[in-house]
């Protein structure tokens, strides 16, 4: 997916659960920073998740019988390996059966080292199940200190008075500045880490978890669980420039003496000063897109530029503070551009006028990817590659489109031939992508799709081409994701459409040279 | 007693009343899981003293317990397929000390549960147990992908019964 378009439900259900990569979960974010709509569905799904949680622990869970004997330790095994075979015999009589008992109950009082990774576990497992919206933590860094909701939506836009240099360590740490005083916000940094050395300490009254690690800016970190119910009260960041933040939970009667923080109204938008610019024309248009092509930022962001008397105007919504710095920073040198970025509300991107990508319907199984899946047997899910070659040629080929509908013909005929070179590089740059993908495409479904003759297309202009090419790659996209057409005409339907990108890619090409 | 036996005590203690748990949703009758559930542990054991490596113990007991279960389910074939989670899957209750709203919310979900399919189901409740989706994946046998969309749909169907 790009920026531009709304995650699915099992995109922002992956986001919710934390199964998508880094990289992944900024794409949905910042989309989520834009879209009003797609926030509420996450916080909908949420709300659903927690009451599935409590479903399982206390309506699911419950319903099942008690074991009905008592366990038995399985370090009571003969110390020999043997083949066992299943059902085991039953060997244990009653009498050795109250031994065992015995054993454990003995076990149970002396101090059972306890793993990080199980305490971490049950923790999250808890909070998610209990969350406390009152709940209230101290971040202290330095000699500030700053009290805070422990949870924070940080797709609002920042209160005054946020301490950016706090966010902005704990984001450098990996660290969630959502929830950061959480099993969860410890967990999700310390499974990042490829090396670490966990040790678990216990004393009357906590856990306390302490993970090191030779990786990253963090050296250290601890978190101090409550025994009791495994609640984190406080934690302790140690960078390796010897600078600590510590978090703890502010007492809840403290949070009554403070009482709940009014609302804040959200800043109004912030928008550049328009200082008198020197006059821009369509040459500073392909300078700005060629910027943002360097930097990725023409493949479906909200970032619109459009070319106004005099000036070449660059607007964003929704964008992460560190893009929208990327992006002025890539554009500084351009006489004759304005740059405006809202902090809030969805805007539609650049190329939205073309037709959104369906999300993939969430209700019906998908029988050509079963069947992909079943003709392989790598360990690599043929079906996930797929869908990501065909995201990919799908964004290249929007982002074709958009190029040849903002330099058309006529206007790329005037620019000078350097300023044409770069369009037409820009060009061939999604196309080389594009290509790729859909040979990608073609080797993963040679197995199942049937053999397509196509008439070789011809050429009408590259501009003209980059429409057709958009065209069949969503009839590709849509004939892998429909739900309701029979299969053999969808592979059909796949199969022609691909030989007819891979033909158009080929025209497209000699176009551009 | 030695590490090895800590670490096999340990997560017996943690996990073996959840394994057995899981076990009765596969349709096993409550001897016959706690036996599974045995063995789960025995297996873990002598994997250990074998000196494998096991990334995620959770993890590796479910996998391993969902295929004894399969296993032992095949072999016997004293009942009709998931016979012991239907039957219990009637007997949703919602807990008494629950506040009417609550108490109505889960009977919504248990309504709805019981129309996913047994695959789905597996995986939410792998899910609930803490595993992530790779692992539920592993355990399950099938692929990630699978997962999330089997995730996707029955949390979907949850959530509409939730607000019908």
């Amino acid at each position: 997916m790009n920026s531009a378009t709304h995650p699915d439900a099992e995109l922002l259900l992956r986001l919710a659960d934390e199964d998508l990569s880094t990289e992944e979960t900024r794409r949905v974010e910042q989309h989520l920073s834009a879209c009003p709509a797609c926030r509420d569905e996450l916080a909908a799904l949420r709300d659903t998740s927690e009451d599935i949680l409590r479903f399982h622990q206390t309506v699911l869970k419950p319903a099942l019988p008690e074991p009905p004997r008592a366990w038995e330790l399985p370090r009571r095994i003969p110390s020999a390996p043997r083949v066992i075979a299943f059902p085991i015999k039953r060997v244990l009589t009653a009498a050795a059966a109250l031994i065992a008992a015995v054993v454990l109950v003995r076990r149970m009082e002396q101090p059972v080292p306890v793993s990080a990774a199980e305490l971490l576990r049950k923790a999250e497992v808890r909070e998610r199940a209990a969350p406390n919206p009152r709940r209230r933590i101290r971040i202290r860094y330095r000699n500030r200190s700053w009290t805070r909701p422990a949870r924070l939506d940080t797709l609002r836009p920042p209160e005054a008075g946020d301490p950016a240099v706090i966010d902005a360590m704990l984001r450098q740490a990996g660290f969630s500045t959502e929830d950061p005083l959480s099993a969860a916000a410890f967990s999700r940094w310390r499974s990042g880490l490829s090396a670490r050395q966990d040790q678990v300490r216990q004393d009357s009254e906590n856990y306390v978890v302490t993970t090191s690690t030779p990786e990253g800016v963090v050296r250290e970190a601890s978190l101090t669980l409550r025994s009791g119910d495994l609640h984190p009260t406080s934690a302790t960041l140690r960078y390796r420039s010897e600078e600590t933040v510590d978090m703890d939970e502010v007492p809840a009667d403290a949070v009554e003496l403070e009482g709940p923080r009014p609302p804040v109204p959200p800043p109004a938008p912030r928008r550049a000063q328009a200082p008198a610019v020197p006059a821009a024309g369509p040459a500073e248009e392909v300078q700005v897109m060629a910027a943002l092509h360097r930097i990725g930022a023409d493949l479906g962001e909200p970032v619109d530029v459009a070319r106004n008397a005099g000036s070449i105007d660059v607007s964003g919504a929704g964008l992460a503070p560190a893009r929208q710095e990327q992006i002025r920073a890539a554009l500084t040198d351009i006489p004759g551009v304005r740059i405006a970025f809202e902090s809030g509300g969805a805007r539609r991107a650049n190329g939205a006028g073309l037709p959104r990508r369906p999300a993939a319907p969430a209700d019906a199984a998908n029988p050509l990817i079963d069947q992909l899946r079943a003709a392989s047997n790598g360990a690599a899910d043929p079906g996930d590659s797929l869908i990501e070659a065909t995201d990919r040629a799908v964004q290249r080929a929007y982002a074709l489109a958009a190029l040849a509908q903002r330099f058309p013909a006529p206007l790329e005929a005037s620019l000078a031939p350097a300023d044409r070179t770069l369009v037409r590089r820009m060009a061939l740059d999604h196309a080389d992508i594009l290509s790729a993908s859909v040979t990608a495409m073609n080797t993963l479904l040679t197995a199942v799709l049937p053999p397509a003759n196509v008439a070789p297309p011809a050429g009408a202009g590259w501009q003209q081409t980059a429409e057709t090419v958009l065209a069949a790659a969503r009839g590709a996209d849509q004939a892998i994701n429909a739900a309701t057409a029979d299969l053999d005409a969808r592979k059909t339907r796949l199969a022609v459409s691909l030989a007819r990108l891979r033909g158009l890619i080929e025209i497209l090409r000699t176009e551009l040279q | 007693m030695t590490p090895l036996d800590k670490q096999v005590t340990h997560a017996f203690e943690e996990c073996r009343d959840d394994v057995y748990r899981y076990l009765l949703t596969l349709g096993l009758t409550p001897p016959h899981a706690q036996d599974a559930a045995q063995e789960v542990f025995l297996r873990l054991y002598l994997a250990l003293r074998k000196g494998e490596s096991i990334q995620n113990l959770r993890g590796w007991v479910f996998r391993v317990a969902h295929n004894l279960g399969l296993d032992w389910r095949a072999k016997e074939r004293t009942e009709p397929l998931n016979a012991g989670s239907e039957a219990l899957l009637r007997d949703l209750r919602p807990p008494a000390d629950a506040g009417l709203i609550e108490r109505e919310r889960m009977k919504q979900i248990a309504e709805a549960w019981k129309t996913l399919s047994a695959q789905q189901r597996q995986c939410l409740y792998l899910r609930s147990e803490g595993l992530k989706y790779r692992e539920i994946a592993a355990a399950l046998g099938i692929s990630i992908s699978t997962v999330r969309e089997f995730l996707t749909r029955a949390i979907a169907r949850l959530q509409k019964a939730a607000h019908e």
